[in-house]
């Protein structure tokens, strides 16, 4: 099963993405930037699911450029979830393979997202 | 702040001060000259007065020497013929004396009688005499003298003086002794007051009589004085009035002058003489002493003030009084209509500057800039906020143009001039400016040509606002609205998720009803999630953060999928959509997410505002080196007064109110915008209940990245 990363701090949403993809995926959930930033070191995901607006030290950009930047989770892909406006020019410019504002999306399109990225990904 | 109002009041007070100033030279000036001519004629009076003083007595003194003259004629005429009354009578009449003598001249001859021959003498004149008056000629009054001096002849023309015919001239020792100093001295002598009642009971006349002796010989001023008297054989003599004094000539000179009254005082007794006697109070009173024959007179001479002079003169310090206080008055009026009229004028001023004053204050503190240029646009007046915004002196910007102050291009300045020189018409726009430090900034500007009443340009008034902290306003407000759609939007995702999953039957099988409900929640949400995205394109439009991003776009296959994305609700009501797609159309450099926007905006909205069974056509096609693309639909259009606010944001027409309830009029708006910002140009017609098509082009060129 690949490890999906969640960095999410609304606990609605993150029991969303438990209940649709915990029977595809082994599922940890973060919802602060700096609990995403140590899973991702020790964790080794092998997708993130990340929203930008987060509370604490890091924002979502933040846990997006230190993935980027460490070689070791670089090609880590990251799937984009948010709801600040005029976010994807600039998250894909960073390297997000995708990103989506949640309210143009649901749960199966996300779905479809993350197996085309993860079929890209171990291509 | 001295403005001119205060100058105007300062010189005004000069003015004021000047006019106060000749008023009092002028009521002083005034005065002085009627002092002075007021002086001039007390001056004339009195040198009138003195001159008929003085003539009055040099003709009393002449009128007595020509009566002694007389005398002496008399008594050489007397002294070498003898006389009697033929004689007498004739000689006077032929000398014509009463030409010369002054008054009523009377003339008597007086023979010397002694006592002894008193009696003889009065029986000679008795036989003698042939007139008829000398039929009881008598001597009186009866004295007992050594020598009478009875008035044998007598010419006169006062008839109550014959009576003294007889009269005994040494008849009083006073005269007695008069003669004998008169026959010692040989001269003339008068005597006292003599009243004719002594003779004529109850006459009041009185009256002098002047003797000179006559004596037998010739050469008796020769003789020793103690030897005349053996030669003195009579008395010539002559009666004066005392108003006979004065001569004629002299007395209708004193009358002509009106107010002077002449008396003669003869020891206490007073004789009026001539002139006006009512002068009582006089107020010139001249009193001279005069010796006539050795006797003393005074005469006095009273004035009243008036009417000596001519009528002209003595009224000449009270015309000339009444002239300058004429003078003075019109002079008064004069400045007092000056002064009023200066007052009003000056309240006048007073309200008219003080409304200046008060747009100027207004002007110069309002906080949008206020620059005043001539017709060439050289400033000529800014105002504070200019001063503040640009950060140059006023006396740095007049005079210079007003391009000075402008960073905008020579294109935005021509259009400018275009508005306001050549149309005539206000113009209204956003510019950016130059501060004096360099920092450019946003203003919006209106100028507005003004006119004079000939309806000649004569300058413009610029106000320009500084839009810079109405930018800040701007940006806070677009944080805001991003952060409250990204907040408002994360519940609507949750229950967009979650109606899905239950919609998706994830959570087990829902019933009709169940599923119905759901889907009523699901639409309501994708209501609200539209609503929020448009907000939020809304303020990213206005904030100019629209971003297009042109790529490589396949413009058919994006209608295409539009269409068909839109299709299903369509199907819904029956609506059937038709897409007539030119092939010809090549690949366009345009920001895809943008343009199938405005694509399904004015599809969805032909959708919306069509009846069930409606037709929409859409229709794109190539047309030179443009696209044009055309959304037709025959639904219920828009009503003519309403379609020019058609793009505004937020407007929606009153029958598409009723129609469809769930449109947020944002759609055109943003489409608009959209096509605007891609170069393009949009437009519609339409018919209320006909339909309505819109239009818009865009160009085939690749777009320069906003």
């Amino acid at each position: 099963m690949a490890k999906l990363l969640i960095v999410e701090d609304d606990l609605i949403l993150d029991e969303a993405y438990r209940k649709k993809y915990s029977g595809q995926y082994d599922i940890r959930v973060e919802t602060e930037g700096e609990g995403g930033i140590k899973a991702i070191k020790s964790w080794k995901p092998d997708v993130v699911l990340l929203d930008l607006y987060l509370p604490g030290k890091s924002s979502g950009l933040d846990v997006l450029s230190f993935l980027k930047k460490d070689v070791s989770t670089a090609r880590i892909p990251v799937l984009v979830i948010t709801n600040l406006p005029d976010a994807t020019e600039k998250v894909k410019a960073m390297g997000a393979d995708e990103c989506f504002m949640k309210t143009d999306v649901d749960l199966d399109l996300i779905e479809k997202s993350l197996r085309d990225i993860l079929t890209k990904a171990t291509r | 702040m001295k403005g001119l109002n205060d100058e105007v009041k300062i010189s005004g007070q000069f003015r004021v001060f000047l006019l106060m100033v000749t008023t009092v030279v002028l009521l002083l000036g005034s005065l002085w000259i009627w002092i002075y001519v007021f002086q001039s004629v007390e001056e004339q009076r009195k040198a009138e007065f003195n001159r008929v003083v003085e003539t009055t007595k040099e003709e009393v003194i002449n009128s007595l020497f020509l009566v002694v003259e007389r005398l002496y004629d008399l008594r050489g005429f007397i002294t070498s013929g003898g006389v009697d009354l033929e004689k007498w009578n004739s000689y006077l009449l032929a000398t014509g004396v009463d030409n010369r003598q002054p008054g009523i001249y009377t003339f008597g001859y007086a023979p010397r009688v002694e006592k002894k021959e008193l009696e003889s003498f009065l029986e000679k004149i008795r036989r003698e005499e042939k007139s008829p008056m000398y039929e009881n000629f008598s001597v009186y009054p009866v004295a007992d003298n050594a020598d009478y001096f009875p008035i044998q002849y007598i010419f006169t023309r006062d008839e109550d003086l014959k009576s003294f015919l007889g009269y005994d001239l040494g008849s009083s020792t006073t005269q007695t002794a008069a003669i004998k100093q008169a026959v010692f001295e040989d001269t003339s002598v008068i005597t006292d007051l003599l009243s004719v009642g002594m003779v004529i009971p109850g006459n009041e006349k009185v009256g002098y009589e002047v003797m000179l002796p006559v004596y037998s010989r010739e050469d008796i001023g020769e003789l020793p004085m103690d030897e005349r008297n053996k030669y003195f054989v009579g008395l010539v003599g002559t009666w004066i009035f005392p108003e006979s004094l004065i001569p004629m000539a002299e007395k209708e000179e004193i009358l002509r002058l009106g107010n002077i009254k002449v008396t003669v005082f003869d020891g206490d007794r007073e004789m009026f003489l001539v002139g006006n006697e009512k002068v009582r109070e006089a107020e010139v009173v001249d009193s001279h002493e005069v010796i006539l024959l050795n006797k003393k007179f005074r005469f006095e001479f009273a004035a009243a003030k008036s009417m000596i002079l001519s009528p002209f003169t003595e009224r000449l310090p009270l015309l000339t009084g009444i002239g300058l206080i004429i003078v003075n008055l019109m002079w008064m009026t004069t400045i007092y209509s000056v002064l009023i009229a200066r007052r009003r004028a000056l309240h006048l001023a007073e309200e008219a500057t003080g409304d200046l004053v008060k747009f100027k204050q207004a002007v110069e503190g309002v906080s949008d800039q206020v620059i005043i240029t001539d017709i060439d646009g050289v400033m000529i007046y800014v105002n504070g906020a200019t001063e503040k915004a640009s950060g140059y002196k006023k006396e740095d910007l007049v005079g210079k143009k007003i391009e000075f102050l402008h960073e905008s291009t020579n294109d935005f300045s021509k259009k400018v001039w275009k508005t306001i020189k050549e149309n005539k018409k206000p113009f209204w726009g956003e510019t950016l400016n130059k501060r004096k430090n360099g920092e450019v900034y946003e203003a919006e500007v209106e100028v507005s040509p003004i006119f004079d009443e000939a309806g000649e340009l004569i300058y413009f008034v610029g106000v320009e606002r500084d839009l810079t902290r109405m930018r800040a306003m701007e940006k806070m407000k677009r944080e805001f609205l991003s952060l409250a759609s990204h907040q408002l939007r994360t519940p609507l995702s949750a229950v967009k998720w979650f109606g899905k999953m239950l919609l998706s039957g994830e959570a087990g099988k829902l019933n009709p009803d169940q599923k119905g409900y759901v889907e009523k929640i699901y639409e309501s949400n994708e209501r609200e999630i539209d609503l929020v995205n448009s907000l939020l394109n809304v303020s990213r439009i206005e904030s100019g953060k629209i971003v297009v991003v042109p790529r490589q776009t396949d413009l058919k296959t994006m209608v295409e999928t539009v269409v068909i994305d839109l299709r299903q609700e369509a199907d819904k009501g029956r609506k059937k959509i038709t897409l007539v797609l030119d092939r010809k159309i090549p690949e366009m450099m345009i920001d895809g997410d943008l343009i199938r926007h405005a694509y399904s905006n004015l599809i969805l909205n032909a959708i919306r505002y069509t009846k069930t069974g409606g037709k929409i056509l859409v229709k794109v096609y190539l047309d030179k080196n443009k696209v044009m693309s055309e959304v037709k639909d025959n639904g219920i259009g828009i009503p003519r007064v309403e379609q020019k606010r058609v793009f505004e944001k937020f407007f929606r027409a009153a029958n598409a109110l009723k129609k469809v309830t769930d449109g947020n009029g944002l759609g055109l708006y943003l489409s608009k915008t959209i096509i605007e910002s891609s170069g393009g140009k949009i437009g519609f017609k339409s018919v209320e209940n006909k339909g309505s098509t819109f239009w818009f082009s865009l160009p085939v060129k690749s777009q320069e990245r906003k």
